[in-house]
């Protein structure tokens, strides 16, 4: 009947090696506009049947970021940051994709609308072969966030009987030893990953791509063009910190999170 | 304007006096009055009209298309006559009045009516197709398109809806593969082969195929388009193919011939033309079009996807799969999204999907379904005439296919046609329903 999790993560991941067209569908959740093309602008052309999940609109709700940004109000700002989306993605998949959702969670709050982030993500989840999404490292909250309602939402559908996702991971950012790491995923020897590195017309893709996001150039000078990576995504623990990195945005927000996620669980 | 806007302000019967003051307010107002049912009033005014301005074409003309409504076939003729008297050119006055006469029966006064008609060259085209149909209705009397459908009605193979669920409920228990499709008015017009007879009817038929490509797609450039063309074949294999066909039905023949539809008619009868044969050969049962209305309120559906079989579904509503799955009893195996009917958009709403069901989506949904092994699954299609397509391939690969339609909609709380315009009789809960009938 339904292809086995295992087996499609397998295909997933071979095919983005490959770097060669796939076929099964494919859902992207990310927790801001530019977190697609961080993590894998290199290969989202080779997704054919492609939906993109963005959970929050990249507008945080204190005015002074939209206004620090040259934007008026955070409705211009949020905007604005769609507006760029839609540009990288003509860029990265020519316009192509299965289907998009917002979600139009304000940046920074997603932890506030978990429990209608993870419903949602049920009803869209159920209808794609592989999920990917960042991984739970301790980099920023939303990203944090976006790795639990994933796999919560998988969960639920799987708990139910219902077919649920391969979950994979692309990778975004955290802090070892202090020092920020951007396009790796924290070491962790029982889940191997693929490594696929931009060829020439990739990284002028991705280039362009990145240059879409232009309320956000100077963040997005952190991110090189390296290769890319991806893995099966893990079965986290999220009533403890992620093992081997430091939480960047401090363990008291840390703490507050953890709370959400037991809370969201227990629905 | 409209009919509340002349309702009295100290007069009793305003209409009548507006029809003096403003003829063209005063038809609106009629026309608002029918709308809402009042046809008497309607009538009133529009007798008013004629009185005061009997050189006024579309007094006459609207009062005939109440005439006609209201059943009086002689009384419509009469005022349509008048009408054409009144101005000879107009269009839209000649197309009433032909349909009118032919949905009468009386064919040899439309066509004399017709071949009075001056027409200009850009009136060429519609004439040309009015010309068509009644060429059509000659060819085939609503008697031939009746004889078919009672002959389908009246067959040992054709279904009850009871028996229409044992049906399914047999595949699904014996793990046997099973395909029913439903041929509306959409799959009619792609039945129709404009070069049938020489082209005789191919200005009609492709009018009607551009009219449902636009429903479906927004636009009608597929219309000769090679790889939609050869998409026809495929969709006309999936009929024989097919457990069980719902076609069109007596009442409805009767309904499509007495208004002289130009795409109902064609599209009703050259469904029956072409399945006819199917009653004589092969093994393919038959029901009625609406199906999936009546699986619906008989409680099928509901026992259907509550008896523990896993589900498949097919259809433009986001949320719907995730709907299904909360209901007890139910596990969603596969959900697949495809565009929403163009047609249906504003009352759908927003899907997320971009573009049309084809070709992206068509090629991205049959590569999924021909991944997989789908026995014992039951899937559910919602997904117009590419979900014909999409049933054969589900029956191939092992699984019961059965076409829902609109069904989708009404469950996702979208009333995209009048015949669920009760959206309650349509919930997912199903509310009240019937125990199983005897098959």
């Amino acid at each position: 009947m339904t292809m086995d999790p295992a087996t499609t993560r397998e295909r997933v991941l071979h095919g983005l090696a490959a770097r060669q067209p796939l076929d099964l569908a494919v859902a992207v959740v990310t927790a801001h506009p530019d977190d697609e093309t961080i993590g894998l602008g290199g290969v989202l052309v080779h997704l054919r049947d492609l939906t993109l999940l963005q959970i929050s609109d990249g507008a945080p709700l204190d005015p002074a970021f939209a206004a620090n940004a040259g934007f008026p109000t955070r409705r211009a700002y949020a905007a604005a940051r769609r507006g760029e989306l839609v540009d990288a993605l003509a860029v990265l998949v020519e316009g192509r994709l299965a289907r998009q959702a917002f979600y139009e969670i304000p940046d920074g709050r997603l932890a506030d609308h978990l429990a209608v982030v993870v419903e949602r993500l049920v009803e869209d989840l159920i209808c794609v072969d592989a999920v990917l999404t960042h991984p739970y490292e301790g980099g920023h909250f939303d990203h944090d966030a976006a790795a639990f309602a994933v796999q919560e939402a998988c969960a639920r559908l799987a708990r139910q009987g219902s077919h649920a996702p391969a979950r994979l991971e692309f990778t975004s950012y955290h802090q070892v030893n202090g020092t920020l790491r951007t396009g790796r995923f924290l070491e962790d020897p029982d889940l191997p990953e693929i490594v696929v590195p931009l060829t020439p017309e990739a990284a002028r893709r991705k280039e362009a791509a990145l240059a879409c996001h232009r309320s956000q150039t100077p963040n997005l000078t952190l991110f090189g063009f390296g290769p890319e990576r991806f893995r099966a995504a893990p079965t986290y623990d999220f009533s403890r910190p992620p093992p081997g990195s430091e939480i960047m945005y401090g363990r008291e927000v840390w703490q507050s999170l953890s709370r959400t996620f037991a809370a969201v669980t227990g629905l | 304007m409209t009919g509340a806007a002349l309702k009295p302000r100290g007069a009793s019967r305003t209409g009548w006096a507006r029809a003096g003051a403003d003829p063209v307010a005063a038809v609106r107002a009629a026309e608002a009055l029918r709308d809402r049912g009042d046809i008497l009033g309607a009538a009133a005014i529009m007798a008013e009209l004629c009185r005061l301005f009997p050189h006024l074409p579309y007094g006459w003309r609207e009062r005939a298309i109440l005439r006609w409504r209201a059943g009086d076939g002689s009384g419509a003729a009469h005022d349509f006559a008048r009408a054409r008297a009144a101005d000879p050119g107009n269009l839209l006055t000649l197309v009433q009045s032909v349909r009118q006469l032919a949905g009468a029966g009386r064919l040899d006064e439309a066509e004399t009516c017709l071949s009075a008609f001056p027409a200009t060259p850009d009136q060429a085209g519609r004439v040309e197709r009015l010309d068509q149909l009644l060429a059509y209705l000659r060819q085939h009397p609503e008697a031939e398109a009746m004889r078919l459908a009672m002959a389908v009605r009246s067959s040992p193979r054709h279904l009850d809806t009871a028996s229409v669920e044992a049906r399914i409920g047999a595949a699904l228990a014996g793990r046997q593969p099973f395909s029913l499709i439903r041929l509306g008015d959409g799959e009619g017009a792609w039945i129709s082969d404009p070069d049938e007879e020489g082209g005789r009817f191919r200005s009609l038929y492709r009018r009607n195929r551009k009219r449902i490509l636009r429903t479906w797609f927004g636009t009608d450039a597929l219309i000769d388009r090679r790889d939609f063309l050869d998409l026809r074949e495929r969709f006309l294999a999936t009929i024989p193919a097919a457990s069980v066909v719902g076609v069109t039905y007596p009442e409805r023949i009767r309904h499509e011939y007495g208004i002289a539809s130009p795409d109902g008619v064609p599209s009703c009868t050259n469904v029956l033309r072409h399945v006819a044969p199917l009653l004589h050969r092969g093994d393919t049962s038959f029901c009625t079009h609406d199906i999936h209305l009546d699986l619906h309120l008989s409680g099928a559906l509901q026992r259907l996807t509550t008896a523990g079989h896993p589900i498949g579904l097919i259809s433009c509503h986001p949320a719907l799969a995730a709907a299904l799955m909360r209901r007890p009893g139910i596990r969603v195996a596969a959900a697949l999204l495809v565009p929403e009917e163009k047609r249906f958009a504003a009352i759908i709403g927003a899907t997320g999907m971009p573009g049309a069901h084809y070709p992206d989506a068509f090629g991205r949904v049959t590569t999924r379904l021909r991944n997989r092994d789908w026995t014992g699954v039951l899937w559910l299609v919602a997904a117009g005439y590419l979900g014909k397509l999409y049933c054969h391939e589900i029956a191939a690969r092992g699984g019961v296919a059965v076409d829902i339609g609109s069904i989708a909609d009404a469950w996702s709380g979208k009333a995209t046609r009048p015949g669920l315009a009760d959206l309650a009789r349509y919930r997912l809960d199903g509310g009240d329903q019937p125990g199983p009938a005897k098959p």
